[in-house]
This record gives C-alpha cells, sequence and structure tokens, in this order.
C-alpha cells in the first residue's frame, strides 16, 4: 500500500508529518486545557505555537481552548481532534467517524468544516456510517463489503449505476392517474401513495397523457437511489462500512 | 476559513519530543504535588531537626562522673561533720548514688553531628525521591492509558520504540533532577544545621568511608541516590506499560513489597533470600560500602552466614530487577495494539 508515494507501513516516519489522523473519539488527556493538549503535540513536531491558535479558530474552538479538556461535551471533543489533526498543515486527513457522538448542529459543523477543507485542496479520507454525511461530503466514495471493494468512484456515478431510471409522480387523484397510464401502456406502479413511471425517458409524456383526462401533476422528479440504497443494494444487506 | 501555511514540515526530532514530554510531565497535577510533599517535607523535618539541636555540648561524661564525685565528696564532709555518722542520712540527706555513666549518654549532646546526621538525611531523601519517583512513573504511565493520549501522540511519532524510549527518558531526567534538589535541600539544611547548632566533628562518623572523606562519599552517595531513583521511576513506568493502569501498578507495587518480599523474608529466610530482595538492595546500594545481610542459616535457630552485599552487586541486582520489567514492558508497547 502507497501513501503520497511511499510504501506504508515501512515509510510511515516519511510521510506521517503531511497527514493528519482522527480515530474514532480522540484521545485527550483530560486534565490539561485544550490549548495545552494542542501545544504539547506542537512542540513534540517543532510546530509553532499560532498554529495551535489557527487550528483552534477553525474549528471555532478558541472561546473553549483554555478550558479543561474533562469539561467538554463529545462534540467539543471531536472538534478538538480534528484542530489535532489540522496542526500539521496536512496535505491528507484520514477521519474515522468524525460525526460520532455529535448533535445534530455539531454534525452540521462538522460537515460544512470538511467540505471546507477539501474545497481547500486537502485530501479528506472520511470512513463512516452515516451514509447520508458521505452523500453530502464526499465527492467520491468506496464501498468495501467483506474486504472487497464492491463499488468505487464519484458519489454520483455510483448513484447513477443504481438508479432505475424511473419518474415518480405526484397526483391528486393517483388511483385515476394509475388507470389512465396503464390504459396508455405505461409500466406503472402505485408506491406509497406516488405513481412510479418506469421505462420512460422524458416527464413531459407523462404529464400530457395526464392533461388530458383533467388529471394535473403536482410534481415529478426521477426516482433516485441515495448512498444507503445502494450501499445496502451492494452488499445485500450485510456488509461493512463503506 | 484557512489554516496558515507552515515556513517548515513538523519534524520528528529527538530533542523537542524530549522537551515536550517533560513539559507533559511537569504539567501534571500529581507530578506537582508530590513534588511539593517531598521538597514541603524536607524543609518540615529539616525545620525540625534545627530547633531540637543545640550548639551546646551539653554535659560530657567526663562532667557528669566529676559531678556524681563531687555531689559524693559534699555528701561526706556533710557525713563526717555531723553529731551522729551512723545517721548522718537525718542531717545530709540520702546519700547521691553512683550511676553508671553511660546511662546518661544518649540524651546528653544535642549537638547536630555533621559526619553522622547528612549521610542520614542523604538516604532518607533519596529514598524518599525514589519512593516519589515510582508513584511519578507509574501514575504518568497509568495516565496515558487510562486517556488513550498515546494512541494520538503515534499520529506524530509513528516509531513506538522510539516514542517509548524518549517518553522514558524525559521520565527520568524529570525525577533525577527532583530527587537531586530533594538530596541537595536535605544535605544544604543539615549542613547549615551542623554549622549553627552542630559540630563537624569527625569523630561522630558511624563509617570510616565517611570520616576519611566526607565531601566524596557523600557525594557518591548522591550519585548513587540518583541510580536508585531512576531505577524506581523505571520500574514504575514498566509495570504501568504492562498493566496499563496507575491503579494496578500500585497494587503490584504493594503486593511486592508488603506481601511477597516478607513472604520470601518468612518462607526462605534460612536458604539465604535476603540478599536478592529488591528493598535490600535498594538500601545496601545507598549505604557506604553496602551492606551485611544474613546469608544461609548455620544451625536450626538464628545462626547464619552473612553476605557482604557491596554497592556494586546491589546495584547489579536493582539493574536485573529494572530490566526483568522494562524490557517486556517495551515489547509489549512495541507489539500490542495501543487502541
Amino acid at each position: 500500500m502507497q501513501m503520497l508515494g511511499r510504501p506504508v507501513p515501512d515509510e510511515l516516519p516519511a510521510v506521517i508529518g503531511n497527514t493528519g489522523a482522527l480515530l474514532e473519539s480522540p484521545a485527550f488527556f483530560p486534565p490539561f486545557t485544550g490549548r495545552l493538549n494542542l501545544q504539547l503535540l506542537a512542540q513534540a513536531s517543532e510546530i509553532p505555537a499560532a498554529q495551535v491558535s489557527a487550528v483552534l479558530d477553525v474549528v471555532q474552538l478558541s472561546d473553549a481552548a483554555d478550558e479543561r479538556v474533562k469539561g467538554y461535551s463529545l462534540g467539543m471533543r471531536q472538534r478538538l481532534g480534528i484542530a489535532a489533526a489540522l496542526l500539521k498543515q496536512p496535505s491528507v486527513l484520514i477521519l474515522d467517524e468524525p460525526s460520532n457522538g455529535l448533535d445534530p448542529a455539531g454534525m452540521r459543523e462538522v460537515r460544512q468544516l470538511l467540505r471546507a477543507l477539501g474545497d481547500s485542496g486537502v485530501t479528506v479520507l472520511l470512513s463512516s456510517h452515516l451514509l447520508g454525511e458521505v452523500q453530502q461530503i464526499c465527492d467520491t466514495v468506496t464501498i468495501v463489503n467483506h474486504g472487497k471493494v464492491v463499488a468505487a468512484g464519484a458519489v454520483a456515478d455510483v448513484l447513477k449505476s443504481r438508479s432505475s431510471g424511473a419518474l415518480a409522480v405526484g397526483v391528486s387523484d393517483a388511483g385515476r392517474a394509475m388507470t389512465v397510464l396503464l390504459e396508455a401502456g405505461f409500466s406503472a406502479t402505485l408506491d406509497d401513495g406516488r405513481i412510479v413511471v418506469e421505462g420512460v425517458a422524458d416527464g413531459a409524456v407523462i404529464v400530457e397523457k395526464l392533461a388530458a383526462h383533467q388529471l394535473y401533476p403536482s410534481w415529478l422528479m426521477p426516482v433516485q437511489v441515495d448512498l444507503e440504497q445502494a450501499f445496502l443494494e451492494l452488499t445485500d444487506d450485510g456488509g461493512v462500512a463503506p | 476559513m484557512s489554516i496558515p501555511t507552515l515556513e517548515r514540515r513538523p519534524t520528528h526530532h529527538a530533542v523537542p519530543l524530549l522537551r515536550s514530554e517533560i513539559s507533559r510531565l511537569t504539567h501534571r497535577r500529581l507530578a506537582r504535588v508530590l513534588a511539593v510533599i517531598l521538597l514541603g517535607g524536607i524543609v518540615v523535618i529539616s525545620t525540625i531537626a534545627f530547633f531540637t539541636h543545640s550548639k551546646q555540648a551539653g554535659t560530657t561524661q567526663e562532667q557528669l562522673g566529676n559531678n556524681q564525685a563531687e555531689q559524693q565528696r559534699y555528701w561526706q564532709e556533710c557525713a563526717d561533720s555531723s553529731p551522729d555518722p551512723d545517721r548522718a542520712e537525718q542531717f545530709c540527706g540520702r546519700e547521691p548514688a553512683t550511676l553508671p555513666l553511660e546511662r546518661f549518654d544518649w540524651n546528653q549532646d544535642d549537638r547536630y553531628k555533621a559526619y553522622e546526621a547528612l549521610p542520614i538525611s542523604l538516604i532518607g531523601a533519596a529514598i524518599a525521591s525514589a519512593g516519589v519517583a515510582f508513584l511519578i512513573g507509574a501514575s504518568s504511565g497509568g495516565a496515558e492509558w487510562s486517556s488513550r493520549s498515546m494512541t494520538l501522540q503515534l499520529l506524530f511519532e509513528p516509531r513506538r520504540l522510539r516514542l517509548l524510549s524518549i517518553k522514558w527518558l524525559g521520565l527520568l531526567l524529570s525525577t533525577t533532577v527532583l530527587a537531586a534538589i530533594a538530596m541537595a535541600m536535605a544535605v544544604g539544611f543539615g549542613a547549615l544545621t551542623a554549622q549553627m547548632r552542630g559540630t563537624w566533628d569527625q569523630q561522630f562518623a558511624p563509617v570510616d568511608e565517611l570520616r576519611d572523606d566526607l565531601g566524596q562519599t557523600m557525594l557518591l552517595m548522591g550519585l548513587r541516590g540518583l541510580v536508585l531513583v531512576a531505577a524506581a521511576a523505571t520500574i514504575g513506568y514498566a509495570i504501568a506499560m504492562l498493566v496499563r493502569n496507575t491503579g494496578a501498578s500500585l497494587g503490584v507495587a504493594f503486593v511486592y513489597f508488603v506481601v511477597l518480599e516478607n513472604g520470601i523474608r518468612f518462607a526462605f529466610m534460612r536458604h539465604g533470600s535476603e540478599p536478592f530482595m529488591l528493598s535490600t538492595n535498594a538500601v545496601a546500594f545507598l549505604f557506604p560500602g553496602g551492606l551485611e545481610v544474613p546469608g544461609k542459616a548455620t544451625g536450626p535457630y538464628q545462626e547464619s552466614t552473612s553476605v557482604d552485599l557491596t554497592n556494586l552487586r546491589s546495584f547489579v541486582t536493582l539493574m536485573v530487577y529494572t530490566a526483568l520489567l522494562s524490557l517486556p514492558a517495551a515489547w509489549s508497547f512495541s507489539r500490542r495494539d495501543v487502541g
């Protein structure tokens, strides 16, 4: 296995300076303040003290930086962990379950932070069971099932590969609309109050047919699988996390 | 959102890592509390020693003998001049008793005797420092495992044995500096007390080495004290690395010193176990010239050979104990899961 062009773990010391990581829950010394924990890590690697303040700013922890870590919430510890990973200004950031234990607001903050880091040129490698989070943050995804890669590529491509191309239609009188569409030869099914029509490239023909019978769709959209659904299909509901 | 660009990439040099480890250790509250207790204890004991000694030599045995003889002479004169020598006690009181002078010797001289007390102060400070070093070593190792902070540090220095060696070196430097300060304080206060409320008379030296050259013998004792402190810190840290918990490390030490050593003494003393006891070797290592301890029994009762536990022999035994604990601890850290 190679990382940043070097074989690892043999040459891990050579690439560790460019790699930041957060492995599940971050392990800080609870009686020390958040700032002191980072300062000790920075001191060990001759990273300037100003970098500590900068990464605390990035994770929005400056106000609590001088409080002891044992008083931090799980979300604050998680953000401090991300700050520690950012200390080295890494070109690769490896994060394992970074949203672990965060409340919805915290999860959104972390998502925004990771997206922003990715936009700034950092390669963020995210391992997560929260597939909605992966779908929102990541550009590419790899789904692993029992140690084997079962899907890999851009998130949009993976989703597209699992999509049937069907269209979903919302109509007030779904029963009558179903009859109209079936009589017109469409392959339609009623699914949870909506009509799913398969094998139609252009939604306009559906709208036209329904309108001819005084039925006006309130909405029409392609049926998309989300990453969770794709994952379950790919792993047959028994796989491991991407 | 942006992170300032680092002018140079993070390094993996040993010195900054060592400095960081010393800083981590000295920021720990327990280490600070133990240091204050150690140094404060030395100040308190030294102060008590200062105020319980006096510059006055007190009454010597010769003076006591003269006093007794003089009282006897006065009484005899009184008795001789009494109207009835047979009833002299009615006129002169009871005849003064003449007691063995040795009975007065133990508390008659209040002086602080430098040649006797300074080595004891130094040994006391060294043993107390070794105890504190053990606690600091065990608690710092245990705290690292309980907080799992080691996993985070390995993301900055992934070479485990290198990280462990530097942590150990930081522990040794911190504890030996603390011990050096403690021993210097004990000897310094002792010297001050001897100067102001005591004597530097060589006749009070308990062993020839001290009488011949107090300074050099004390210096060597101090250096051996630092070695003992380093061994204690290493043993404490090694046990904590093996059991990964401070409380368990202290429990292991308690069981060893209180249960195991005494149990071995009870069961195997007659078979010559004493020269191999860790605590016996620690004390023998500090004493100038070492200690004579009981060896194998030669008779059914208390008769036994004696073993000359020299400083060198006790040093080797101490190092064997230290290696027996620290090498498995290092191996375990390099191989086991640290998460």
